[in-house]
């Protein structure tokens, strides 16, 4: 194949950038001269984006004991940081539209990618890591390459997927014998021109090869068993058929005993439904 | 050591370390047989795992083809295995999703999910 992820972006001017408001709330945050309520302010600007967080935090995501009724109170709350993360992960459900129906179903892809994101900041939390929400985005985010070859190489992808059934093989192996490239790295490609921080590309680039992430192995390792995880619950699909194999060094990292595997699941299913209601409502 | 999931734990069954909450308190002491009522209070205070005598989250597997009828049993976990053909199933972890995976299929409800 003659085309690199790079050269499949640069045709696609719907998702070449992201919308201006995450570009101007990234620069609230790194500005220390802004205020909360300078952040909120920016969120407000967007009613959309001001609904649907809302809507978040005041679902079974977060089970505050009262009501939050305004982003000030949500910034207060959950974190400029946290609050962020979760206004890219509405925004970019939103920037893929018109999709081949016949190669990927939007409502199962998101299912995947929100269940495998619940996963992720569950492990984080059980892990007892700090702003659990960068997991949810990177977990959200890992199957992204795989919206752009569907969109850029449609018939290609086509054929993947008919040989994944046939052959009983694996998808990202299938893309990487016929393309040379995988979804991972088209993802992570992507995320790369977002200007998203580094730690987010390179767990989207790494998520089925974890061992390679150099810079943020434990985030990847965390991203790569959410995956599986969520493959296992057969919760949402995003073309792959099977669960994909574990990176036993990857678990290793983790630290996790298989017998906290049956709580992280139901801690997914509990918020499960309640995360798909309040996200995809008008994706 | 036999770190057991909650949703395995059963009645009678006797621990070999003590059950803590988050917060490193004790709930209830190693040695002491399991009651009904204790399974709840470490399900309210969040306890995911308690370490039981002589037994291996491994062997539950077997726990549950005791529990679930035989034939819906065998049904779900040639589904699991087909979806996990690609899977390391001499793995820990992984062999754990596959039983949780079969339980799914076989009994909705029975691998500690509320309802």
């Amino acid at each position: 194949m003659d085309r690199s992820p790079r050269d499949l972006l640069r045709g696609y001017v719907e998702v070449s950038s992201l919308p201006l408001i995450h570009l101007r709330l990234e620069e609230a945050i790194n500005n220390p001269k802004k205020s909360m309520s300078d952040i909120a302010k920016i969120i407000r600007d967007d009613p959309g984006l001001t609904a649907r967080l809302l809507r978040i935090v005041n679902s079974a995501f977060y089970s505050f004991p009262s009501r939050v009724e305004t982003i000030s109170q949500a910034v207060t709350i959950v974190g400029t940081q946290q609050l962020s993360a979760l206004a890219l992960a509405t925004s970019v459900m939103k920037m893929f539209k018109g999709m081949p129906e016949d190669l990927v179903n939007m409502d199962s892809f998101w299912r995947h990618s929100i269940a495998c994101g619940l996963a992720a900041r569950q492990l984080g939390t059980v892990r007892r890591e700090a702003n659990a929400e960068r997991f949810f985005v990177a977990g959200m985010l890992h199957d992204i390459g795989r919206l752009v070859m569907f969109t850029k190489l449609t018939e290609p992808s086509r054929e993947i997927l008919m040989v994944a059934k046939t052959d009983h093989k694996l998808l990202y192996e299938i893309e990487r014998e016929r393309l040379g490239f995988t979804h991972a790295v088209v993802g992570g490609v992507l995320l790369q021109t977002w200007k998203l921080p580094t730690s987010l590309e390179e767990v989207v680039m790494y998520h089925h090869n974890p061992t390679a992430a150099i810079r943020f192995p434990l985030e990847t390792a965390l991203v790569h068993v959410a995956d599986i995880i969520v493959h296992a619950m057969d919760l949402g699909n995003s073309g792959e058929i099977y669960v994909p194999p574990l990176d036993p060094e990857a678990w290793e990292r983790l630290n996790l005993t298989p017998s906290v595997l049956a709580s992280i699941e139901e801690q997914i299913d509990h918020q499960y439904q309640d995360a798909l209601h309040t996200m995809m409502v008008d994706a | 050591m036999g770190l057991i999931s909650i949703s395995d734990i059963r009645p009678g069954m006797v621990l070999a370390g003590d059950v803590k909450d988050r917060n490193n308190r004790v709930l209830l002491a190693a040695g002491q047989e399991i009651t009904d009522k204790h399974v709840k209070i470490f399900k309210m205070w969040g306890v995911t795992d308690a370490d039981v005598k002589g037994a291996e989250q491994e062997d539950m597997v077997v726990q549950d083809m005791a529990e679930v009828d035989p034939m819906t049993y065998q049904d779900a976990e040639q589904v699991t295995l087909d979806k996990f053909r690609h899977a390391d199933m001499n793995h820990p972890g992984v062999k754990e999703l596959a039983r949780l995976a079969t339980l799914r299929r076989a009994a909705p409800g029975m691998e500690g999910r509320h309802g």
